[in-house]
């Protein structure tokens, strides 16, 4: 450590960084942004595998098959949500407990927490536990599907083809001695603004919030599928991952459901990527798509806003993914069934789970379906751009010894400098009044603008940090 | 010796009229479909023995199976409650079961005083012996999962002497993680007289049993009176029980079942050990009190105002037939509905998410619109579940505070004890009582975790004893256990009934250490040390001083002679560079001489660093 103490050494680093920090801090940002792109591209990007040797993906015989009912309850749904806006909570509670299933359902109210708008958030989520042969209801797979109604499908798509397979996998299910597990079909009305499972299952209480006492519960959830089906065929299956604050599910989970997609002959795509082609592949090692998709998987982490409403689940600590339909633009034919037999899939691996998924990675970036980075090769470039403020600081550190150099020179030693202070004062009051502005300011903005903006009130808060973020980045880079 | 017996709210009296000093065996099946669906079964084969054990050294076992009885006489046992079960009994779905049993296995025992042994001591032995006997892991039950309840158990069967029992002599402990399966029922079949050769016990093929929604294995022990209600002397009542809860409108689409549908084959015969043998059909449920039909007819059909039993004598019943397979078929076309929720029902859960601390709920149920129900409420958990009682609820629906009648609370002992709460307290007609609890989630050391630790750990079921006031909401299930049907039911229509019921176990995660870890901090740990650590203690515990160079004497020899000058020079030059190596030591002595810097130093000493301490 002679190079923390010895002067000479000390020179000669102080006389580096400070020659070199301006070019160095501008390479690294370009080095971080060319090590993320490199890191992405399957040279160095490694094959994902399953780590949890229980899950055993494909390897049951299939045997889902009650195509017929899908169609039924189908129709029925699409009927409904054409002209209501409402969950046919009656309808959907008879025909799970016709199945042989334990229905609940629980009524919230969600309210704003700036405005006293009699606009209210209300709903109503209806649950229903198959309760399994094998156990003694410790442990649960939660199968979730969003209910729009009328407004919201023209915005987000349908997902009636869902609810509908969900019935109809449930009656499969229900005959089968193996389970495990039990699972819970959950309906779930106003996807984002409502109460979520956790909130219900966990019974934790929010000032914003007001639901009614959920009378049923299976045990600790192990995993959880959200599935947005819009239709009898679609084109392929978008997985999504991002939930809440960037919160990723464990890997297996992920690795099970594009196993069971390749394996059905369902394309499975993240971020709209699927698995290199050939073709891709060679045209410079596919760097082109894996870092496309790999830095709008990193730009939505970094939104914090979860990228469907499994999200919410990775809060509550259960590993949970979303399979999301993309529509196909042929009406022919039906793939009711190999959507069946990949989701029977995901539940048998899920139910063979002896414990809760830890085995796999929980920090990763995906710049394709079949490869993954794990954390010890994205922190490269995440340690790069650490550098940067590191040198930044060592050279102001040692500008600032420079400094103090030449005022040794001209002034007596030993004086104190007097009345300096007094420049503090004002820094001191305006940032007190900044801080405190930004205290009020959100609520000030949302029950002032949002109406003015014609934007929802959970919205115009969301609105808010963005545009108060642009204008902290156009002040600071014009600085 | 004069035996009187206290008929305490929890006691079980019998009559069955066979005053001979003989061994006798009963064998009975109650079959209960349930609107929903379900058809649960329930097997019970009882022994009574009047050779006293406990009295005479040299005892004749005969159709008592001598490994209870040594294992009884051995331990001091007055009573034991054994059960093992897979799955839970779902109350508000299927009403009360003929004994209730936690899933898992749960044992109670009530011992003898004796001066010879501690209680403790026989608890322990016993643990083992029942866990070489029926090859369950029942030997995992130590001091920190066994507990002394004082209000939720009473001795089920005779009291002597009309007193109270101490409430020390009792033990209960519970493991909801016990797996059952064939290995825990070929053993519990061994116990039996025809074992499985022959009688109802054909019936239990394990592929059927272990493939249903529920099942449990009981063993119960009890002294119970041989007439009643002059209770002069006691006999010994074993109790071996399977229950079973199929679903057979899932596979089939609707209830039409028989012997040969659920255990895969009719039923040849009685055992002839059997002084009964008797098959119990019940049908006093309303929605199938008409269109079915049960063939063969039974033997008769008794209706009381607890409801309406066909039952079948199987000896007579098989005599110059092969076999005899009952079958249920309905006569019209049957819409299953929702079973309604018994009277007194329970859902716990456990609230709040995250590894360090939580809450554990329990919702009860009281149906019943014009009676209230005292209910013992006793919740036990282990040590690692660190309970706060101040945090403890107990509120109605509408938020107002239930104060509980009666409270014991022993707090746990770190790896030693575990936490005990008991409460009594009253539900209002027709109310939701929620019990709730804080707990902390202790961090265990590392080599007290399970293999499977990322599973969570299992905490058992709450107990909830209570008298219910009316026994018209009573399922007839209940009743075979009072009464064995058909005989008298020992307690008339309206009084209490006592019932005890168990919610669901709950499966807690604890903060776990990542178990690759201590590989990775051995790893880091070593490379920090091997390379950071002696500079860095160099650095940070040595201090650093000037001190006066001495003057060798070749210095001054090299002063005094004046052409050796020029070589001095450059001495001093080196003796300079000595002093910036040495500079270092700046930091330690922050004076001026310091910050004046270079010039200052060279006229002075040459400062040399010295190791203090």
């Amino acid at each position: 450590m002679g190079l923390m103490t010895n002067p000479k050494a000390q020179k000669i680093i102080e006389k580096v960084v400070l020659s070199t920090y301006k070019p160095l801090s501008v390479l690294l940002y370009i080095g971080t942004f060319v090590a993320i792109v490199i890191v992405s591209s399957s040279l160095f990007s490694a094959k994902t595998y399953i780590s949890e040797n229980a899950l055993l993906p494909g390897l049951v015989e299939k045997q889902y098959k009650s195509t017929s009912d899908i169609n039924g309850y189908a129709n029925y749904l699409e009927g409904i949500s054409k002209t209501d806006d409402d969950i046919p909570m009656a309808w959907l509670q008879q025909t799970f407990e016709e199945i042989g299933l334990d229905t609940y359902s629980q009524n919230f109210s969600a309210s704003h927490p700036f405005l006293n708008s009699p606009e209210d958030v209300r709903g109503t989520n209806v649950f229903a536990i198959l309760r399994a042969p094998r156990i003694a209801g410790t442990e649960a797979v939660v199968f979730s599907i969003p209910y729009r109604g009328k407004a919201l499908e023209k915005k987000m798509g349908s997902t009636n083809h869902g609810i509908a397979l969900m019935m109809s996998l449930a009656k499969h299910f229900i005959q089968q001695s193996y389970l495990s597990k039990d699972i819970i079909s959950d309906s779930r009305q106003r996807e984002y603004r409502g109460s979520s499972l956790g909130e219900a299952y966990y019974d934790t209480s929010s000032d914003f919030l007001a639901k009614s006492p959920l009378h049923g519960r299976s045990g600790t959830i192990m995993a959880a599928i959200n599935l947005e089906l819009p239709g009898r065929r679609i084109d392929h299956f978008d997985l999504r991952l991002e939930g809440l604050n960037g919160q990723l599910p464990n890997l297996d989970l992920f690795n099970v459901a594009v196993k069971l997609c390749e394996k059905e002959g369902v394309k499975a795509t993240f971020h709209g990527q699927g698995s290199l082609t050939h073709t891709e592949l060679r045209d410079n090692y596919g760097i082109r798509y894996t870092s496309k998709t790999m830095l709008s998987n990193m730009l939505r982490q970094a939104s914090g806003k979860p990228h469907g409403i499994h999200g919410l689940f990775l809060r509550y600590g259960i590993p949970a993914l979303t399979l999301h339909g993309i529509p196909s633009n042929s009406k022919k034919g039906d793939q009711s069934h190999s959507i069946g037999y990949i989701l029977e899939g995901i539940f048998r691996s899920v139910n063979n789970l002896l414990e809760r998924f830890h085995q796999s990675f929980f920090f990763y970036v995906l710049p394709e379906t079949k490869k993954y980075v794990s954390i010890g090769l994205y922190m490269i470039p995440m340690g790069m751009l650490l550098v940067i403020p590191t040198i930044q600081a060592l050279a102001l550190w040692f500008l600032l010894g420079r400094k103090s150099k030449n005022i040794d020179k001209d002034e007596p030693i030993g004086e104190e400098p007097k009345g300096q202070h007094h420049y503090v004062i004002p820094v001191l009051i305006g940032v007190h009044v900044c801080g405190l502005l930004l205290y009020l300011s959100p609520e000030f903005f949302v029950v002032n603008f949002s109406s003015y903006f014609g934007l929802p009130p959970t919205e115009a808060l969301v609105d808010w940090v963005r545009s108060c973020l642009y204008w902290y980045n156009l002040i600071t880079s014009y600085k | 010796m004069k035996i009187v017996s206290i008929i305490s709210v929890f006691l079980l009296s019998f009559e069955y009229g066979f005053a001979s000093d003989d061994d006798y065996f009963i064998e009975e099946l109650y079959m209960n479909p349930m609107p929903n669906g379900f058809v649960h079964s329930h097997f019970q084969f009882s022994i009574f023995s009047n050779s006293n054990l406990f009295r005479s050294s040299g005892q004749h076992y005969d159709l008592f199976p001598k490994a209870v009885g040594q294992i009884i006489e051995s331990h001091d046992v007055k009573e034991l409650h054994l059960s093992l079960t897979q799955g839970l009994w779902r109350h508000d779905k299927w009403g009360y079961p003929v004994r209730s049993s936690p899933p898992g296995a749960e044992l109670w025992a009530w011992f003898n005083e004796t001066p010879a042994r501690s209680i403790d001591e026989s608890w322990a032995n016993l643990v083992n012996s029942l866990s070489g006997l029926f090859c369950a892991s029942l030997n995992f039950i130590d001091a920190t999962n066994t507990v002394v309840p004082n209000l939720s158990f009473r001795p089920s069967g005779v009291v002597r002497g009309g007193e109270c029992p101490d409430q020390d002599s009792v033990r209960y402990a519970s493991l909801p993680k016990e797996n059952v399966c064939t290995e825990n029922l070929t053993p519990w079949q061994k116990l039996l007289p025809c074992n499985s050769k022959a009688g109802l016990s054909t019936l239990l093929n394990a592929i059927r049993l272990y493939n249903a929604h529920y099942h449990t294995l009981t063993v119960d022990v009890q002294p119970v009176c041989q007439s009643y209600p002059a209770c002069t002397s006691t006999v010994l009542r074993l109790t071996q029980s399977i229950s079973v809860v199929f679903r057979p409108t899932l596979n089939a689409g609707h209830q039409q079942w028989s012997l040969q549908s659920l255990f895969d084959r009719p039923l040849k015969g009685s055992c002839p050990l059997a002084v009964k043998s008797y098959i119990h059909v019940d049908i006093s449920n309303e929605s199938i009190s008409l269109d079915y039909t049960l063939n063969p007819p039974p033997s008769k059909v008794t209706s009381d105002d607890h409801g309406k039993v066909a039952s079948y004598d199987v000896a007579e019943m098989t005599q110059g037939r092969s076999s005899l397979n009952i079958k249920f078929k309905w006569t019209s076309k049957v819409i299953y509905g929702k079973a309604n929720p018994p009277t007194l029902h329970a859902h716990r859960f456990i609230a709040g998410y995250g590894q360090e601390n939580g809450g554990i709920t329990c919702m009860i149920y009281n149906n019943d619109i014009s009676n209230a129900v005292d209910v013992v409420y006793m919740e036990t958990l282990p040590w690692y579940v660190r309970l706060y009682l101040h945090t403890m609820k107990i509120k109605t629906e509408n938020g107002t505070d239930v104060k509980p009648d009666m409270l014991r609370f022993v707090p746990g002992r770190d790896r030693g004890r575990p936490y005990l709460l008991e409460l009594m307290f009253t539900l209002p007609p027709a109310s939701v009582i929620t019990f709730s609890i804080q707990f902390d989630r202790a961090f265990l050391k590392w080599t007290e975790y399970p293999p499977d630790a990322n599973i969570g750990f299992y905490l058992g079921s709450a107990v909830i004893s209570a008298n219910l006031p009316s026994s018209a909401n009573f399922t007839t299930a209940r009743q075979l256990q009072d009464a064995s049907l058909p005989s008298s039911s020992s307690s008339s229509p309206g009084s209490e009934q006592f019932i005890r019921i168990y919610t669901e176990p709950l499966l807690l995660q604890l903060p776990l250490p990542d178990f690759s870890m201590p590989y990775n901090v051995i790893c880091l740990v070593c490379t920090v040390f091997a390379i950071a650590f002696g500079s860095i203690h160099n650095l940070t515990t040595r201090r650093l001083d000037y001190e006066k160079k001495k003057e060798t004497i070749w210095m001054k020899v090299k002063r005094r002679i004046p052409f050796l000058g020029k070589k001095e020079k450059k001495d001093s030059k080196e003796s300079k560079e000595e002093k910036k190596e040495d500079g270092r030591a700046r930091d330690a002595s922050s004076t001026n001489e310091d910050a004046t810097g270079d010039a200052g130093r060279t006229k002075e000493d040459v400062a040399k660093g010295t190791k203090v301490d």
